[in-house]
C-alpha cells in the first residue's frame, strides 16, 4: 500500500498541532506539566519531530522536493511509533497519521534508507526468528521443567505465545513462568511452542519491514492451526497488538487474549483468590500496544490503504462504505485496573496521562537499537510521572515496557521498583 | 497552478554562527527536512496552490527567554535577515510568507508567569495555549476567552498579535480589549514593555502609568508579525462560575464533560432570522449568559461538532433533517451564575425572552450536551464543522459592526455562496453565519464560514473565487471593510480598502518603515509594501 494512497489524507493536514498534546478536552484532567504526548516531539523540539511533521516529511519526499538525509532518516526513526498522536488528532479530523507514518516507514525500507542499527537486527530476525539477536536454539530455555506441553508434537487449546522479549530475557523468565503457571493451575488445555515459537512480526513492521510481519503471521497462524489452538495467550503487548490488530490488517483474525484479560477472567470467575495483602502504593503504565495501538482493523485491506474510497456529498468528503475507525479507545484498559484493585492492601493510584493519551515507556518503534539514549530518556519521562503521583512502584504488563524501566530506574539511590502485574498477582495469590 | 520549489536560500554563515551562539546548536536548525515542516500550513493551498510553500524557510530557531529573542532580533538587523516569530503555529498568517524567512519558533517560552485571582489578571509567555490556560485559570474561579481558532491557539497571539473572536466574548469581553501590560521585542531588537509595565508599576493596565501603544502594536486586526515579537503578554481575566476543575469522563473523540453547576447550556432556534437577531441582542443586554451566539456553520455545526466522523455527520444530517433544518437560525446559549438561585433567575429570564422571540429549546442527547459545551468551553469541535468537511476553510463575511449591518452582509453574501455549494465545490448551507455579540451587545462580529477541500485544485480555485467576489461585493456595496488580515496576504486586502477608508494603509505604512528601519519583520499579513 504505496505511501502515495494516502496523499489526500495528507493534504488535508492543518498543522494544528493537537498532535502534540493530550487530548484537548482531557487535558481537563492533567496536570500541566504532563501535557505534552509526543515524546519525539518533547526531546527533539521541531515540528518535523511529529505527527504533523511526519505527515509534511511523507509528502515532500512523494513529491520529490526533500531527499534523503541522515537527519530524514533521523526525523523519520526518531519516534516510538506509540500512536499517542493519532489519538489527539482524530479527536476532530477524519485523517490518519499513523498509517501514514508507518507507510513512510516501508518507503524508508524498499528505498534501503534505515538506521544502520536496524541491519544486525532484521539479520538476527531473519536468521534466528527474533527481535534480540539471541540463538534459535535457547528460546524455550524459560520454561525449562514447567511440564507443560510442547507444541505442535502435542496438540492444544491454547497457546501460551511468550514472545522474543520473555524468551530471551533471562530478568523476565520468572514472570513468564508465573504466567503460564496460573493458567497451567487453572486447568487450561495449554501448551507452547518452546523453541519452535517465532516472533510475532511487529517490531519489525513498525521499524517499516512489511515483509517480515507478513512473513510471521502466515507461518505463526498456520502453526496454530496444526496444533489445534484456537486461543493465543500473550504476557506481551507488542506480540497481543500484532496478533488482534496488525494481523487482522492483513486479513488474518485470531482469538487472542492478553495475560491481564485471562487474570481478570481467572478473578472475577474466582478460580484465583488473591488473599495475601500487598502493601504497595503502585501505578499502571497502559502499554501503548495493549492500550490504543491493540484495537483490532474491522474491515482487513491488506495491500490497501486503511481508507475506502472516497465520496464527496455536498463538498464534505465521506468514505463509501464508511470506515471504522481506530482511535485507541477500546484498547484494555479496565482489566489490568480490575485485577490491580482485587489485590488486598495494594493502593493504586494513576498517573496523568492514561489509557488511551498514556505516555510511551520508549521501547518501540526500533528505537532502542537506533536510538538508545532517546529510549531511556522517554522511561525516565514516565518513572518521574509515577513518582510525581506518589506511586512507589510501577507496574505494567509488556516486558519491553518492564525491560525499559527497569533500566530507567537502575541509577535511582531512593529506589523505585519495577513490576509485571502477573508478579504481583502470584504474590498475593500466596505463592 | 501549484508553484515549484524554488531554489533554497541558505544565511550567511557568519549570521549562522551568531544565532547558534545565542541558542545553542540544539535549537537551530537549517535541514531542508526541518525546514519543510514550517513551510506547510492550511491556507496555503489557496495562496501558492499547494500546502507546502514554493520556498523553504531559511532556518528556523527556537529562543527560550526574551533575552534570546532580543539577540536574535539584533542579528537579524545586523544582516538584513527577514524574520517572523510565531507561537502555536496554528495560522497561516504564522509561516505564510513572500520570500524566505527566518522562523522564530517561540515552543520553548510556554510559562504561566502568574494568575492574580484578587485582581484578576494573569501574565503569559507565547506558546501557552488557550486551553491548557483555561484549565489553569478555572481552579482559581477565572476564565479567559478561547477564541474560535481553537484549543491550541495562542494567548498572546490571540490577544496581542492576530484577529480572533470567540464564543464568550459576550460576557467576557473582545479579547484585544482584554490586552493590558506587554512586553515587546521592537523589530530593531530593543526591548520595550507598554501600559503599566512603562513605569514597572506593575502588569494591571495597558494605559500607564507608562507608554499605551496599543493600538500601533496590535490595532484592529492585528500586525501578524509585523512590528516585532510580543514575549509576555498580562490579560484581563472574567469570573467563572463552574468547578475548579471540569469532570471528564469517556474516551475519545468526544468525551463526556459532566455538567457543571451553575452552567446551563441552551441550544435554541428561531423561525427567522431576525427572531433570533431580537433574542440575541436581549440576551446581550441583560448580560445573563456566559456565551451567546448564533450556532456558527447553523446545521454544519450541529451535525460536524456532535459526531465523530464526516459520515457520521452525514447519516445525522439525513436522519435528523428538521433539526438540521432549525439548527441553520440557532443560537447557543451557556448561562453561568454564582449560585443555583441566580442560575434559575436568569433562566426565566432567558425562557421570558424566547417567548417574545419565538424561540424553541432544542432538547439536546447527552453526547451532543457535551460536545457543544466543549464547543463553548474550549472550542474544542471548530476544526470538526471548519477543517473536517474537507481540509480546509475560508471566511467570506468577517466584520464587526452592529448586529444588524453584520446580518445583513450575511444576507448579501449568502447567494454568493449557495452557487458554488450547490455545484459541490464548498461547503455551505443557507443561513450559515457566525454572529457573536461582544460585551453588552454593542457590537457584534461575524464569520461566514465556508469549507473546501484542500486536496482538490477545483475545490480550491472555487474558494478562491468565491473569497475575491465577497471582497468585491463588501467593497461595492459598502459593507463594511473586510477586517481581518488573516486571509489578506500580501496587502491584497490593503489595496482595495486603503483608499475607501482614508488610506490606512499608507499609515500604516509609515509606522512599520518608522518601527522597523531595516525592514526585517516579514510582514505579508500586515503590509508589506514600502511607500
Amino acid at each position: 500500500m504505496p505511501l502515495e494512497d494516502y496523499r489526500s489524507l495528507i493534504e488535508r493536514c492543518v498543522r494544528c498541532s493537537h498532535c502534540k498534546h493530550v487530548p484537548y478536552v482531557a487535558l481537563a484532567r492533567v496536570d500541566r506539566r504532563f501535557r505534552p504526548v509526543c515524546p519525539s516531539n518533547e526531546k527533539y523540539h521541531f515540528h518535523s519531530w511529529s505527527a504533523g511533521g511526519r505527515t509534511i516529511t511523507s509528502y515532500s519526499l512523494m513529491i520529490g522536493e526533500l531527499k534523503y538525509s541522515p537527519k530524514v532518516i533521523d526525523v523519520v526513526y526518531q519516534c516510538l511509533m506509540c500512536g499517542a498522536c493519532d489519538v489527539s488528532c482524530k479527536i476532530q479530523m477524519d485523517l490518519e497519521p499513523y498509517e501514514v507514518m508507518l507507510e513512510l516507514r516501508v518507503k524508508c525500507v524498499e528505498d534501503g534508507q534505515i538506521p544502520v542499527e536496524f541491519i544486525p537486527v532484521i539479520e538476527g530476525l531473519r536468521k534466528d526468528d527474533n527481535m534480540l539477536q539471541k540463538p534459535k536454539s535457547e528460546r524455550g530455555k524459560w520454561a525449562e521443567g514447567l511440564n507443560v506441553k510442547k507444541l505442535p508434537e502435542e496438540k492444544a487449546e491454547v497457546v501460551f505465545h511468550a514472545g522474543c522479549r520473555f524468551s530471551f530475557d533471562e530478568g523476565l523468565w520468572s514472570t513468564a513462568r508465573k504466567a503460564l503457571t496460573i493458567i497451567k493451575e487453572a486447568g487450561v488445555d495449554v501448551g507452547i511452542f518452546g523453541v519452535d515459537e517465532a516472533c510475532c512480526g511487529g517490531r519489525a513492521y513498525e521499524m517499516g519491514y512489511q515483509g517480515e510481519l507478513v512473513k510471521y503471521m502466515d507461518h505463526n497462524v498456520e502453526s496454530w492451526r496444526n496444533a489445534g489452538v484456537k486461543t493465543v495467550v500473550t504476557p506481551c503487548s507488542d506480540c497481543y497488538a500484532t496478533f488482534k490488530a496488525w494481523y487482522s490488517r492483513f486479513g488474518r483474525r485470531v482469538q487472542v487474549m492478553h495475560i491481564v484479560e485471562y487474570l481478570e477472567r481467572l478473578v472475577r470467575e474466582g478460580t484465583i483468590k488473591l488473599t495475601r495483602e500487598v502493601p504497595m502504593k503502585v501505578t499502571w503504565h497502559d502499554p501503548c500496544h495493549l492500550g490504543r495501538r491493540s484495537e483490532p482493523y474491522l474491515y482487513s485491506a491488506p495491500g490497501k490503504p486503511y481508507i475506502t474510497p472516497e465520496k464527496k456529498i455536498m463538498g464534505i468528503v465521506a468514505y463509501d462504505p464508511p470506515k471504522p475507525w481506530r482511535r485507541g479507545a477500546k484498547g484494555i484498559y479496565d482489566p489490568p485496573r480490575n485485577v490491580l484493585s482485587s489485590i488486598p492492601g495494594l493502593k493504586l493510584v494513576e498517573m496523568h496521562r492514561i489509557r488511551e493519551y498514556a505516555w510511551c515507556c520508549g521501547a518501540g518503534g526500533g528505537v532502542t537499537y537506533a536510538y538508545p539514549e532517546f529510549s531511556a530518556w522517554t522511561a525516565k519521562e514516565r518513572i518521574k510521572e509515577a513518582r510525581a503521583v506518589g506511586a512507589k512502584a510501577i507496574v505494567t504488563a509488556c516486558g519491553w515496557c518492564e525491560r525499559n524501566f527497569r533500566d530507567a530506574v537502575k541509577d535511582l539511590v531512593d529506589g523505585f521498583e519495577v513490576y509485571d502485574i502477573v508478579d504481583l498477582v502470584w504474590e498475593a495469590m500466596g505463592r | 497552478m501549484s508553484k515549484a520549489l524554488v531554489k533554497d536560500k541558505k544565511l550567511p554563515r557568519e549570521a549562522y554562527k551568531a544565532l547558534e551562539d545565542i541558542v545553542g546548536a540544539e535549537y537551530i536548525s537549517e535541514e531542508p527536512v526541518v525546514l519543510d515542516s514550517y513551510r506547510w500550513v492550511w491556507g496555503n493551498e489557496g495562496i501558492f496552490g499547494r500546502r507546502l510553500a514554493p520556498f523553504r524557510p531559511l532556518a528556523v530557531v527556537l529562543p527560550g527567554s526574551v533575552e534570546e529573542v532580543s539577540a536574535i532580533v539584533k542579528v537579524c538587523n545586523r544582516f538584513k535577515i527577514k524574520f517572523r516569530a510565531f507561537s502555536t503555529g496554528f495560522e497561516t498568517t504564522a509561516l505564510t510568507s513572500k520570500e524566505p524567512m527566518l522562523i522564530i519558533d517561540l515552543k520553548r517560552m510556554n510559562r504561566i508567569i502568574f494568575i492574580d485571582e484578587k485582581n484578576r489578571i494573569a501574565l503569559v509567555e507565547p506558546c501557552v495555549s488557550l486551553a491548557e490556560f483555561f484549565y489553569e485559570c478555572i481552579k482559581r474561579g477565572l476564565r479567559f476567552n478561547v477564541i474560535s481558532g481553537g484549543p491550541s491557539s495562542s494567548v498572546v497571539a490571540s490577544s496581542a498579535c492576530h484577529m480572533g473572536a470567540g464564543f464568550q466574548q459576550v460576557s467576557g469581553g473582545y479579547q484585544p480589549q482584554n490586552l493590558l501590560a506587554v512586553e515587546w521585542v521592537l523589530p530593531t531588537g530593543e526591548v520595550v514593555r507598554l501600559g503599566s509595565m512603562a513605569t514597572d508599576s506593575g502588569w494591571f493596565a495597558p494605559h500607564g502609568p507608562g507608554l499605551n501603544l496599543r493600538a500601533i502594536l496590535r490595532g484592529y486586526s492585528g500586525t501578524n508579525g509585523g512590528h516585532g515579537i510580543i514575549t509576555k503578554v498580562a490579560v484581563r481575566l472574567a469570573p467563572w462560575f463552574g468547578p475548579p476543575r471540569l469532570e471528564v469522563k469517556g474516551g475519545p473523540p468526544i468525551y463526556h464533560i459532566e455538567n457543571p453547576e451553575n452552567l446551563k447550556l441552551y441550544f435554541v432556534a428561531f423561525p427567522s432570522l431576525s427572531n433570533l437577531i431580537e433574542a440575541l441582542r436581549m440576551i446581550s443586554e441583560e448580560q445573563i449568559a456566559m456565551c451567546a451566539h448564533k450556532t456558527p456553520l447553523g446545521g454544519i455545526s450541529l451535525s460536524m461538532v456532535t459526531t465523530e466522523s464526516n459520515n457520521e455527520a452525514l447519516e445525522k444530517m439525513e436522519r435528523n433533517k428538521d433539526m438540521i433544518q432549525k439548527a441553520c437560525y440557532s443560537i447557543l446559549v451557556l448561562l453561568d451564575a454564582f449560585s443555583p438561585k441566580e442560575l434559575e433567575l436568569k433562566e426565566s429570564i432567558l425562557k421570558k425572552i424566547l417567548e417574545e422571540t419565538n424561540g424553541e429549546v432544542i432538547q439536546l442527547s447527552e453526547k451532543e450536551r457535551s460536545a457543544l459545551l466543549a464547543f463553548n468551553l474550549i472550542a474544542l469541535g471548530t476544526f470538526r464543522e471548519s477543517f473536517r468537511p474537507g481540509g480546509s476553510f475560508l471566511v467570506a463575511a468577517f466584520n464587526d459592526s452592529t448586529i444588524d449591518a453584520a446580518a445583513n452582509t450575511t444576507l448579501v453574501l449568502e447567494d454568493i455562496l449557495l452557487r458554488y455549494a450547490k455545484e459541490g465545490k464548498i461547503v455551505f448551507m443557507p443561513g450559515e453565519s457566525w454572529l457573536a455579540p461582544i460585551a453588552g451587545g454593542q457590537w457584534c462580529h461575524v464569520e461566514q464560514v465556508y469549507g473546501y477541500d484542500a486536496a482538490d485544485p477545483e475545490s480550491i480555485k472555487a474558494a478562491n473565487e468565491v473569497l475575491a467576489c465577497s471582497i468585491k461585493t463588501m467593497a461595492e456595496k459598502k459593507l463594511g471593510i473586510w477586517s481581518d488580515s488573516c486571509l489578506a496576504f500580501d496587502d491584497s486586502v490593503n489595496d482595495i480598502a486603503g483608499p475607501l477608508c482614508f488610506n490606512y494603509h499608507r499609515w500604516i505604512r509609515k509606522i512599520r518603515k518608522m518601527l522597523d528601519p531595516n525592514l526585517v519583520c516579514e510582514a505579508s499579513w500586515y503590509t508589506a509594501k514600502d511607500e
